[in-house]
């Protein structure tokens, strides 16, 4: 195995939830506990999929990565070097290194600015100008399938699909090694979908880029990914190789998440089905123990899981799962 | 409803839409379809000339005094002669020509307080709302205090002390106009500091002071420019109260309230002293107003995808 | 099983600035009684717009330019405004995507419920009069239907699967998380018994956990209240969970029908192949998925022939000027492709999906 290109530990992101004037002075704090506690590494040339459903602090933590946000506790290794901390222009240097495709290529791409500039900018920043900035732009459309002829048009000129391209671009402007694709593929038409996600898949073996994928769409992040990471209420339930996680979940979370994808021409397709009850709790007050304590449909759990959090136990290889039941 | 799913379908000339011109063009062809708003620039730009060509169109020195011709009523009336269309005033100065070259400072005043003040909103606006925090608490306050004090009482005091003149007139509505403009450029900044264009330009390291003028002061600026609009108007009211009161342009400058005050101790008998002062005034905000509402219907956003 | 709905022709078109918008154009469909039909197709291909066709409800500045929607016998696109309102909610329902949009924030959940049963039951429906006379006879009357009303709410909140209705009944839509939200909002569709259910993208905007909850709940509705279902989404596999038959749409035109089965397990047309080989199968990771190539076409701007030739593996000549008519192709199964006997040759022979196709001659 070659070494982590991204580390990170115990890395936690609380937001101050917005409070009413007269809370300043109470000094009563409530916060939303977007990540709490995640640790995991990504190695080199690999993709890493991070799983779960909405509001369970996948964007956050892929954001927090890329140090769009501050993080509130936990480290974070890229390449080796610590970069919770950088300021100014080590942070640009670091910019060039990690980049971020966002998932809605409507509101990622600036209504008002002409493909060329959205591209430009990055490298713009990093310093590039004249004919060298011009070249480099129709180079990087055309890795991405689009066209000279694209560069002066706006956003909305384009549909969804060509939107995600020109989002695409922008990322690898400055050849980065590490790119967050946060949802990548969940705005886009089904046909399209297949062209991004094998464009990335491309570009990722031509450029050597590693990805963390960040999606709630199993099949998808089963596709692309070696390793995959399953959170739940800020906390990293289940991860392991893919396969093994599809072929032998050990989470109960994972175990329902995997049997509540939809399959295509099954017959009787609700056989066996575990379907959760309610959904996922507030992340400003989530439960003690174990977070999954609510919706898990276990009977008869352990007094634990109400109280303590569960410790990601590695069952096999590779293979961590944080439950009571497991250990 | 939902519209997500409706076609939307753009002619092929838009294709190159970054031409400004192209752009131009399909701002007409939103815009035109508002007669009224057409009515309203038409207004706009009559007046704009007016202003711009004064010299050539008054028919007497605008502070000329003709004693003898005192109170002469406009020329379809009984006593009038083309030599002032539009009468006399008490002193015999030619009301056509007061008129005509009172265009000049109503609007010339209206603009550029509407422009340096807009301006200065949205740089405040821009401050206030991307930073947060201390920064938008003590601009956010100010605006408060502003909006909470009577204006016009605030000016009538200002303008007594600072005395009648232009440029004082001009630092007094300064002073209070780019409070509008900075709340509204505030409002959109919060939403677009939260998009996802702003991330992604945060993302490959741009500055703050790009992702505020060159990322979001474009997103904004139609909503700017509509509000700047509307705002003429209502500075080309402020002057006219305030130069009708006794403390705006000095006494040599022919401004339209100043003209309505000269003429409304003899309003009983010489109606016309203060009424076409207040229909070019009346016309003139009219004119900006139709227009604003106009632009803000061709820019608003959402009925353009 | 009789026709509840049949859609002959229907055209809806789009009179825009800028040129004529065909976003439905031309489509047949027919929907038994108690089924449940699958209308599958990207953005844009004119799948809700054909369900809010159905609900006379088409948005400014389109129209229903042709064709016929026949309702239980009735042609709905015949009907007045005042005859159509009678039939909107109370026989035909629809669900949208986002529940946030169609509830109304600042009534709690409860009083719209209870709302929409009292305005589409006859007076005598929900409690009969009390027979009394006198002067509080009206009042007396009014309550007892509101409380009958108010009843039936907390059944059908019940009958959605929300916990405790009675006291969900007096909460705001905000309160509610997307999946309850979505289940309220199935309660106030149902709440009249309606014949004809339209659900536009129930799903898409819910998490897999909670879009199992509310497939399940759907299935649900389909066997006990025996309603007929529209259901739209761009997610084969929704449609293939809840479904019996599918329409597959493209471009404002419908390519395939046929059973879920016969859809997803051997498409004649190429679309549909195609879309079936852009989804990732689950734990299969050495089927490569292939894309369908290029972008949907603008429905201003239409191909003269078939609007799928330009992103067609299979296309000919004749496929640029010839528009293929929709052909039966066996038992309640149509499709809308010159070559699809050649496919379907072609796929017995390679027993696989959207293999390529080289054709001898023609």
């Amino acid at each position: 195995m070659s070494s982590p290109l991204l580390e990170i530990k115990g890395l936690k992101k609380y937001f101050l939830r917005q409070q009413a004037f007269w809370q300043k002075w109470t000094g009563k704090k409530e916060y939303i506990y977007a990540v709490d506690g995640v640790s995991f590494s990504v190695n080199k040339g690999e993709t890493v999929g991070l799983v779960g459903e909405s509001g369970c602090g996948k964007s956050t933590l892929g954001r927090t990565i890329l140090r769009l946000y501050e993080p509130t506790a936990g480290e974070i290794y890229f390449d080796g070097e610590k970069i919770n901390d950088l300021r100014g222009d080590e942070l640009l240097q670091l910019r060039r290194r990690m980049q971020i495709i966002f998932q809605d290529p409507f509101a990622s791409l600036n209504p008002r600015q002409t493909v060329e500039k959205i591209i430009g900018l990055p490298l713009k920043i990093q310093g590039m100008k004249g004919r060298e900035l011009s070249e480099r732009i129709d180079e990087l459309l055309e890795q991405v399938g689009l066209a000279r002829v694209h560069r002066k048009r706006f956003p909305h000129q384009f549909s969804g699909g060509q939107r995600q391209r020109v989002g695409i671009a922008r990322a690898l402007a400055v050849n980065p090694s590490f790119v967050v694709a946060d949802e990548p593929v969940s705005a886009l038409d089904v046909s399209i979908q297949a062209q991004i996600i094998n464009l990335l898949q491309e570009l990722q073996e031509k450029m050597g880029l590693t990805y963390l994928f960040i999606a709630h769409d199993l099949s998808v992040v089963s596709y692309v990914s070696d390793r995959i990471v399953v959170m739940y209420l800020g906390q990293v339930m289940e991860m392991g190789p893919a396969e093994e996680i599809f072929s032998s979940p050990q989470h109960p979370y994972t175990k329902a998440l995997l049997s509540s994808i939809p399959r295509i021409g099954k017959k009787n397709p609700s056989t066996g089905r575990i379907i959760l009850e309610g959904s996922v709790p507030s992340p400003l007050n989530p439960p003690a123990g174990c977070k999954f304590n609510t919706r898990c449909f276990i009977k008869n759990k352990p007094a634990a899981c109400f109280h303590e959090p569960p410790p990601l136990i590695e069952g096999a290889p590779g293979h961590y799962a944080a439950c009571h039941l497991l250990g | 409803m939902r519209t997500s799913d409706l076609p939307a379908v753009r002619p092929k000339y838009f294709e190159d839409s970054d031409r400004f011109h192209v752009r131009l063009r399909e701002f007409w062809h939103e815009y035109k379809k508002n007669r009224m708003a057409v009515a309203g620039l038409v207004i706009v730009i009559f007046f704009v000339l007016i202003g711009i060509f004064s010299p050539w169109l008054i028919l007497h020195d605008p502070n000329e005094q003709d004693i003898f011709n005192r109170f002469q009523p406009p020329v379809w009336m009984e006593g009038g002669s083309w030599e002032h269309p539009l009468g006399t005033d008490e002193l015999g100065r030619d009301l056509w020509s007061r008129i005509i070259y009172g265009s000049r400072v109503s609007l010339a005043l209206g603009i550029t307080v509407a422009f340096f003040a807009t301006t200065l909103g949205i740089i405040m606006g821009l401050v206030s709302g991307y930073y947060g925090g201390t920064v938008d608490s003590i601009i956010q306050r100010i605006v408060d205090i502003l909006l909470a004090f009577p204006y016009l009482v605030f000016a009538i005091a200002l303008m007594a002390v600072l005395g009648r003149g232009v440029f004082n007139l001009f630092l007094v509505l300064l002073y209070k106009e780019w409070v509008t403009p900075c709340r509204v450029v505030r409002g959109e900044v919060l939403a677009a500091r939260e998009s996802e264009y702003v991330e992604a330009a945060r993302a490959v390291g741009a500055s703050d002071f790009h992702i505020m003028f060159k990322e979001i002061l474009p997103n904004v600026f139609s909503s700017v420019i509509v509000v700047a609009t509307l705002r003429v108007a209502w500075i080309i009211l402020m002057e006219a109260s305030l130069s009708f009161i006794g403390v705006g342009v000095p006494l040599d400058i022919p401004s339209w309230g100043m003209i309505i005050a000269d003429g409304r101790g003899y309003i009983t008998q010489y109606w016309w002293l203060s009424t076409f002062p207040g229909l070019a005034i009346l016309l003139t905000v009219l004119g900006i107003n139709l227009m604003g509402q106009g632009l803000r219907d061709a820019l608003d956003p959402r009925l353009k995808e | 099983m009789a026709e509840l709905l049949k859609i002959k022709d229907l055209q809806v078109h789009f009179f825009t600035d800028y040129g004529v918008v065909k976003a439905v154009d031309g489509i047949d469909l027919t929907l038994q009684e108690g089924e449940a039909l699958g209308i599958l197709g990207e953005s844009g291909c004119g799948k809700s717009m054909t369900a809010l066709a159905v609900m006379g409800l088409v948005p400014f500045p389109g129209r229903i330019t042709g064709g016929e929607i026949i309702f239980a016998g009735r042609d709905l696109c015949r009907l007045t405004e005042k005859e159509m309102r009678r039939i909107r909610g109370k026989e035909i329902a629809m669900i949208f995507q986002d529940p946030l949009t169609t509830l109304n924030p600042v009534l709690k959940v409860g009083e719209q419920i209870t709302e929409a049963i009292r305005l589409h039951h006859e007076e005598g429906d929900l409690s009969p009069a009390s027979g009394r006379r006198g002067f509080f006879r009206f009042w007396e009357d009014r309550r007892r239907r509101e409380m009958a009303a108010w009843k039936k709410a907390v059944e059908m909140m019940e009958k959605v699967g929300i916990p405790s209705p009675e006291l969900r009944m007096e909460e705001y839509p905000h309160q509610f998380s997307g999946g309850m939200r979505q289940r309220a909002m199935i309660a106030i569709a149902l709440s009249c018994n309606p014949r004809l259910l339209i659900a536009d993208e129930l799903t898409t905007a819910l998490d897999v956990t909670i879009q199992a909850q509310i497939l399940d709940l759907m299935r649900r509705i389909k066997e006990d209240f025996r309603t007929s279902i529209l259901f739209i989404s761009h997610d084969l596999g929704a449609i293939s969970e809840l479904c019996d038959r599918a329409a597959v749409m493209y471009a404002g035109k419908i390519v395939e029908t046929g059973s879920v089965q016969e859809i997803t397990g051997a498409p004649f047309h190429p679309y549909t192949q195609g879309i079936l080989a852009s989804i990732p199968r689950l734990g299969e990771k050495e089927y490569r998925i292939k894309p369908i190539p290029g972008n949907v076409p603008d429905l201003g701007d239409l191909p003269a022939g078939c609007s799928f030739f330009p992103r067609c593996p299979y296309g000919q000549a004749k496929c640029k000027t010839e528009l293929p008519p929709l052909e039966e192709a066996g038992e309640g199964r149509q499709v809308r492709c010159f070559y699809w006997r050649q496919i379907r040759a072609q796929r017995e022979e390679e027993g696989g999906i959207g293999g390529e196709l080289s054709f001898a001659g023609d």
